[in-house]
């Protein structure tokens, strides 16, 4: 018995001494590997990889996945988008991914899920993204061009260093044939002026050769077009001017000479019956002006004067020259039958500044009156200054002006140069700034007037370290548009020197936009 | 009964100990110690557009590529390649040119100083200019746990052709591409599919690149390379094969390589290779090890090996396609 119970415990002891090896009865899973092929060493694997981009934007993200030892037909793929205000999507479901992102803008990231299935084995593998989605229509330059000599334009949107508040160089935003893209058509005819109120009930307004049409300052959809703005619709709709009183929001057209508010509070879309002289004569409006705290002022080439464009009281005020002329005033604001006007607008928060020609002779002038703001509104239209520019050269070829607000420097632009001119002295300074390349020729300028975006200029410190400097462009950048043999190029050029108006002379730092732009024939500040 | 029960503890104490339930095993991936040569190259001579004459002397360091001067044939160093990072896991290289930091006007001028101090003949204006060393080639390889090469990543430029002189004066080097490699070995550490990145550069600051994505597979048959396949996988779509080379052997040697990269063929000539594609040729001289001695390319350039006794990991600088489509390459 002894014997057998240590015999059974030997066997037993045997057995227990059996070095188990199922464990080892195994195959080792290699692990689905998502390579994004990232190199920088301070990215962090477990967070989501960040994409920021516009709607409509294509979507690219380019990963190598693979798991060692099985085909890659045997990999499933998901790409899934989801958020908070939308059902989840599938983008794509190929190893990597290229597609247009039509969601809309949204302050929070949409979350992007790649997922990777091993169909061998049922394993899942997956890699997160953070999809930042911003919208295209954003504050930039409006652009409106065309390509067939004026038979159809279109409008572009440049969202860019120079034009929006937080974009470097390297971001640049084109986004190309707005309406067409957004309506199915092109604008008929030339686009000749635009305006953009981007504010509640507010339009983008874009006059051609015959034809008004108004869009959405958000999306570029068209509201409404032509007669269907209008309470008394004009018999022809060529529109001469635009403008828009900030204090009491009223936009105005010009059309037949007429001025056409449109007050836009309370939702009003529709333009209102034309305003009437105050003394009930036939005005014809060439130019007018809005400052931003003051009435605006508007040429009435009719009968050669200036009359109050009065919001508060719904008309044209005539301009009491008792009130506002002495013996020394250089000029009568309601005495200007001889003179036609070329070129009108405020001058800063203080004057106007209007350039005439004499019909007689010619002769040019600049005419700078006051902006009368409460409580001195008697004063808006008060003479201050005729200033002959009979020594500035080619000034009859100008085409476009624009004036420096706080420093007595204007600019001119004929189809090929750019001049300053430096008016605090009694003698004019006049430089020219700037000279188109061969070829080009200017065909819209105006002095960038928003804090919206930045601007380059050369350090006038030769010693110093930094070379450039990059500022805030209010009214510090011009921006000019060329054409050259058809093809539009728009072009930002720094006010290097404020008081004196010089322009940055080293066009390497001038700004340049061309995405194959036709004729530019209208610019706008779009907020 | 009492030495029945004293058993009885020994054995279950034996029982327990015996017992490895609480290890618990899993198989292991086999590890790939690398090829230990015996031999590595010492120094490179030869002649190219870019360098001209060179000579690269190559310095080792326990068996890992440490420096490599290159001198030109005045024996004046004018590059150098440094291990910028090395670990078991981990070696970076940066092979720097030595470029001119000033411009031509300002060499004339230097010159003109020091023949005035030194008299003409009496300096060596060579000497006295100042350099600056611009990278022109980067490669950063990562091994794994196994010791096999899983990554490596390499990065190109391309040398300025006229740097200019005063305020346009421009010596930096242009970063052309980025090209990141994973490697696929199977159990016999043959490389069976390498994965590749390649980011060309669209700015000269390497700011924007354009990405492609490539692949390409190896197969084999009895040991040896019978085809590489090429695949690209275009944005938004899957990998598919955009051609293929096929290796002909006979006697065992490779005669021809024929596809999608072109059709090569081989000749053996005693201890040469001579490899003719579109006419042109490409000598390759072997030693009576093996090892390349020497490559005469048709455009003119050739380079001479010399080796010396010892191990090294030279050939980690070759990238792996090259290591691996039937060519001899330096070891």
């Amino acid at each position: 018995m002894k014997k057998l119970i240590i015999i059974i415990l030997a066997l037993f002891s045997m057995f227990s001494c059996y070095e188990d090896h199922s464990s080892l009865n195994t195959k080792l899973i290699s692990p689905i590997n998502i390579d994004l092929g990232i190199t920088d060493p301070s990215w962090d694997p477990s967070r989501p990889i960040q994409y920021t981009l516009f709607t409509l934007d294509t979507l690219r993200i380019n990963p190598i996945v693979y798991r060692e030892g099985i085909e890659d037909s045997q990999l499933k793929y998901t790409w899934t988008i989801e958020g908070n205000l939308i059902e989840p999507q599938i983008l794509g479901t190929n190893m990597t991914l290229e597609v247009p992102i039509t969601l809309g803008a949204q302050s929070n990231a949409y979350k992007l899920i790649f997922d990777v299935e091993d169909l061998t084995t049922g394993i899942h593998a997956e890699q997160l993204f953070d999809i930042n989605v911003q919208t295209p229509f954003g504050s930039g330059l409006l652009v409106c061009d065309t390509k067939d000599n004026g038979t159809s334009s279109d409008v572009s949107l440049i969202m860019g260093y120079n034009f929006t508040n937080g974009l470097s160089k390297e971001q640049t935003k084109i986004s190309k044939d707005l309406f067409q893209k957004m309506n199915g058509t092109k604008f008929e005819g030339q686009v000749n002026h635009c305006q953009s109120q981007n504010i509640q009930n507010g339009s983008v307004t874009f006059c051609c050769t015959n034809q008004i049409y108004r869009t959405d300052p958000l999306d570029f959809t068209m509201l409404d077009k032509n007669e269907e703005m209008f309470i008394f619709a004009p018999k022809n709709l060529y529109v001469t001017a635009q403008g828009f009183e900030d204090q009491r929001d009223i936009e105005y057209i010009v059309i037949d000479g007429l001025i056409y508010p449109r007050p836009i509070q309370r939702n009003n879309k529709k333009y209102l019956h034309y305003w009437v002289s105050g003394d009930m004569s036939k005005y014809t409006c060439s130019h007018f002006a809005f400052p931003k705290y003051a009435n605006g002022l508007a040429f009435d080439s009719e009968n050669g004067r200036f009359l109050e464009v009065n919001g508060g009281k719904s008309r044209l005020v005539i301009l009491n020259s008792a009130e506002l002329c002495d013996k020394n005033s250089p000029f009568d604001p309601n005495q200007l039958k001889d003179y036609e006007c070329i070129s009108f607008m405020p001058d800063g928060d203080e004057y106007f500044w209007g350039i005439v020609k004499e019909k007689s002779n010619s002769k040019m002038y600049a005419l700078v009156m006051q902006q009368g703001m409460y409580p001195n509104e008697k004063i808006n239209g008060k003479p201050l200054r005729k200033i002959d520019l009979s020594a500035c050269t080619n000034i009859k070829d100008a085409v476009f002006y624009a004036c420096a607000p706080n420093a007595d420097v204007f600019w001119y632009a004929t189809k090929d140069q750019i001049y300053s001119v430096y008016y605090a002295t009694d003698n004019l300074i006049v430089t020219p700034e700037y000279t188109v390349n061969p070829g080009d020729q200017i065909t819209a300028m105006m002095l960038w007037n928003e804090n919206q975006g930045k601007v380059d200029y050369t350090n006038p410190v030769p010693t110093a370290s930094d070379k450039i400097i990059s500022t805030y462009n209010e009214s510090r950048m011009l921006v000019i548009a060329t054409e050259n043999n058809g093809i539009g190029t728009i072009r930002t050029i720094a006010v290097a020197n404020v008081l004196r108006g010089s322009l940055e002379q080293d066009r390497t730092i001038h700004g340049e936009y061309s995405d194959n732009f036709g004729k530019i024939t209208a610019i706008a500040l779009h907020k | 009964m009492k030495n029945i029960l004293l058993a009885f503890s020994v054995l279950l104490y034996l029982c327990s100990s015996c017992t490895k339930e609480a290890e618990y095993k899993v198989a292991k991936k086999p590890v790939y110690n690398p090829v230990k040569y015996g031999y590595r190259a010492c120094e490179i001579s030869g002649e190219n557009a870019h360098w001209g004459k060179f000579t690269l002397k190559i310095n080792y360091e326990n068996e890992v590529t440490d420096s490599i001067t290159r001198i030109d044939a005045n024996n004046r160093i004018k590059g150098r390649m440094s291990l910028s990072a090395a670990s078991k896991t981990n070696r970076s290289y940066k092979m720097y040119d030595y470029v001119y930091a000033v411009d031509a006007d300002s060499i004339k001028r230097l010159d003109e100083k020091l023949a005035n101090k030194y008299g003409a003949g009496n300096y060596s204006l060579e000497d006295s200019i100042p350099i600056a060393g611009k990278s022109i080639f980067e490669s950063k390889i990562i091994i794994d746990d196994y010791g096999k090469d899983a990554n490596q990543t390499l990065e190109y430029y391309t040398p300025f052709e006229d740097p200019g002189v005063g305020a346009d004066f421009n010596n930096e080097y242009t970063h052309d591409s980025t090209i990141i490699s994973r490697f696929e070995f199977d159990e016999n550490a043959k490389l069976v599919a390498e994965r590749i990145f390649k980011d060309v550069y669209l700015d000269k600051d390497g700011e924007k690149a354009q990405r492609t994505l490539f692949k390409r597979e190896y197969e084999y048959l009895k040991d040896k390379l019978s085809a590489i396949i090429y695949l690209k996988a275009e944005s938004g779509e899957n990998f598919t094969e955009i051609g293929r080379d096929n290796y002909v052997y006979s006697d065992n040697k490779l005669t021809e390589i024929n596809g999608y990269s072109g059709n090569k063929t081989f000749a053996y000539e005693g201890n040469k290779i001579i490899m003719t594609e579109n006419g042109a040729k490409t000598e390759y001289e072997l030693n009576e090890k093996g090892f390349l001695i020497a490559v005469k390319y048709p455009n003119g350039s050739y380079m001479n090996i010399k080796y010396e006794e010892g191990n090294g990991d030279f050939e980690h600088l070759t990238p792996m396609y090259e290591r691996h489509r039937g060519l001899p390459f330096i070891k």
